[in-house]
């Protein structure tokens, strides 16, 4: 329980360096703070995608239905938090550029990967049959998770946008002020150590129900 | 600056209801597997 305790305390810490310790950006002013939870929400977006596919090729190897399960609610974390970086960057579009859409390739790209793991939830849901259905879905968890790199990563550097330079640039280096890289660094750990506690909460619920059930 | 107060209390507030919440989930999911490692 304790580094849960610690991870609250973490966030405070971090939320405070964020509004505090970390100075305005240059041009942006207190709007780049918004950057300390929209890179780390898309982020655990990324992770969560990630270990999805990995559980949808475990159930594939091994027909084992727990996999089936983690990958669903991988899927689910993700698409939350996918959502809210959706959110937050249409908030920060809204303050620079004047609207809260404006199908700009990063906001397309993102709209496009919601929508592919929609439509996994929709296909489960479709599927009456268990066995039929986790092989279904870990067959599309598997290959939807191609899709992310493209479009988290590559299409919205091949066209003009608007979105401000990536964290990790095209010349590979990281232009951020110190306090703010170590105030963002901080969140980055955080989120991702949420999303360690969610799942790991998602787990034992599957597990406890395993057991009620025999 | 008060707008950036603001910001901030609503962000502590907000993650302050967040980990109560994931705390007092935690702490429900742990009494049930007591109860079922005491079956």
């Amino acid at each position: 329980m304790s580094w849960k305790y610690t991870l609250g305390f973490w966030f405070f810490l971090s939320i405070a360096g964020a509004f505090v310790y970390a100075p305005p950006a240059m041009g942006l002013g207190d709007l780049a703070r918004i950057i300390f939870f929209h890179v780390p929400l898309a982020w655990v977006g990324v992770l969560a995608y990630l270990v999805a596919m990995v559980n949808g090729v475990r159930y594939l190897k091994t027909a084992r239905p727990e996999y089936d399960h983690k990958a669903a609610f991988n899927a689910e974390i993700g698409l939350v938090f996918t959502l809210l970086a959706t959110v937050t960057g249409a908030i920060f579009a809204r303050h620079t550029w004047g609207m809260y859409w404006n199908w700009d390739p990063r906001q397309v790209s993102i709209f496009v990967l919601l929508l592919i793991y929609g439509a996994y939830f929709a296909l489960r849901s479709s599927v009456e049959n268990p066995q039929r259905r986790a092989r279904l879905s870990a067959v599309y968890i598997s290959l939807a998770f191609i899709t992310v790199p493209f479009l988290v990563f590559i299409i919205p550097r091949l066209y003009p946008t608007l979105h401000p330079d990536p964290i990790l640039n095209a010349e590979r280096r990281i232009n951020m002020e110190g306090r703010m890289l170590q105030v963002f660094l901080a969140f980055l750990a955080g989120f991702t150590g949420l999303y360690a506690w969610i799942a790991q909460l998602e787990s034992r619920v599957l597990r406890l129900r395993a057991r009620f059930k025999r | 600056m008060s707008e950036l107060r603001v910001v901030l209390a609503v962000s502590v507030i907000s993650w302050g209801g967040i980990l109560y919440f994931l705390l007092r989930l935690d702490a429900r999911i742990k009494a049930l597997e007591r109860q079922y490692d005491s079956r």
